[in-house]
């Protein structure tokens, strides 16, 4: 387990070029970082709810968010998914809300 | 001897400017009236030097993860360019203190807590927000402390209560600017990329607002231990520790007061906005 590797490879792709190249060729782009092959894996499949319950900061798997282009509502889904928590009806209202840019939310 | 002249927490998200809008109007109403009162404070205080203690967000540490690192450049871009359009939120150059901030490295170092520095810091909402809404008119020179909340090894509340202690340490030995400011800020409960994005743990943010208002420290670190911070949401809770900082620089038996308590669902955070009291 390679943390600051899969943190690594997720700040890199804030760049247009890494991201290009993470989308055309993947396996090159992860070739630059020391990671096991499960995290290989769970990068270039998006998984963020496996990433998370390794503890791999937030804001690091938020730049695979970008890259997946999961909305909000399926992020939530896959992270609370991996911890074994059902989803949230109240949750998935505000993260619909947020996303539909819908004025004065209660 | 400068002399501390006003010490204020308040909040940093990005909503301030970018979905002011998709809060419920009387919620707005009193966010807005708090942030009021703190900017007449700061007005009234008039203060040469503001340091702004507040968390990165990733821009600046990675992949070097300094605890804590002040920004010792004689101006500040606030927000940095490829942040203004997200933030809705135009860049001004904000001035600096090269002096001070090298005062307070050195005064942090011979206290046993040595600070990373940049010139060069990427700056977001962490201090943008806070500058614009609480000098709007850009008068006031700003020192900025950037924290590690958010990033793996965060230092505990105890060292960002050290902090807090340093920059008093560093205001009372300093001679050229007689008056200095405080603003601590972070949100309260929230968790973005998390669980419980959205979710605010009220009860959470309410019982950390009511030990600072009764300047209850020792509980206040037996109850919010490092640990306890992070179940809201390792995401963004952590930011807290922030106000730690301001509790810090009052020092010890120090009561805040609370202005404003809000939870904002659709800011994915709760929002507080507090004065410590200085006599």
């Amino acid at each position: 387990m390679s943390r600051y590797g899969v943190e690594k490879a997720c700040y890199d792709l804030r760049n247009e070029a890494n991201r290009r190249l993470f989308k055309e060729t993947p396996q090159d782009f992860l070739a630059r970082y020391p990671l096991s092959g499960e995290e290989r894996t769970q990068i270039m499949q998006g998984d963020v709810g496996a990433l998370f319950t390794s503890d791999v900061a937030a804001g690091a798997i938020g730049e695979l968010m970008r890259t997946f282009d999961y909305d909000m509502a399926t992020y939530v889904a896959k992270v609370r998914e991996s911890l074994g928590l059902a989803p949230d009806d109240s949750q998935l209202a505000i993260l619909r809300a947020r996303a539909g840019g819908r004025k004065r939310f209660t | 001897m400068s002399t501390l002249v006003a010490a204020m927490a308040v909040a940093h998200v990005p909503g301030h400017t970018i979905n002011p809008d998709m809060v419920p109007a009387d919620q707005m109403q009193r966010i807005r009236h708090a942030w009021e009162e703190l900017r007449r404070d700061l007005e009234r205080a008039s203060p040469n030097i503001v340091i702004a203690v507040s968390n990165d967000h990733f821009q600046n540490f990675f992949p070097v993860q300094p605890p804590f690192c002040l920004g010792s450049g004689d101006t500040h871009l606030m927000p940095a360019a490829t942040r203004a359009a997200p933030l809705k939120l135009p860049s001004l150059s904000i001035s600096g203190c090269p002096l001070f901030a090298e005062h307070v490295l050195e005064t942090a170092d011979a206290c046993g807590l040595p600070l990373a520095f940049s010139d060069e810091l990427l700056f977001s909402d962490e201090i943008s927000i806070p500058q614009r809404f609480l000098d709007p008119e850009n008068r006031f020179k700003w020192v900025p402390i950037l924290t590690n909340c958010l990033n793996r090894n965060r230092p505990s509340p105890q060292s960002f209560f050290k902090l807090g202690e340093v920059i008093a340490k560093a205001i009372d030995r300093w001679n050229d600017d007689p008056r200095i400011a405080v603003v601590a800020t972070g949100g309260l409960s929230h968790d973005p990329f998390g669980p419980r994005w959205c979710l605010i743990d009220e009860a959470f943010d309410r019982r950390f607002l009511e030990l600072l208002e009764a300047g209850a420290l020792d509980t206040l670190f037996e109850e919010f231990s490092l640990q306890r911070i992070l179940e809201p949401g390792k995401g963004g809770t952590p930011e807290i520790l922030n106000w730690f900082v301001g509790q810090g620089v009052v020092g010890r038996g120090r009561r805040a007061e609370i202005l404003c308590y809000e939870p904002v669902p659709v800011w994915a955070t709760g929002v507080g906005y507090a004065r410590w009291l200085l006599t």
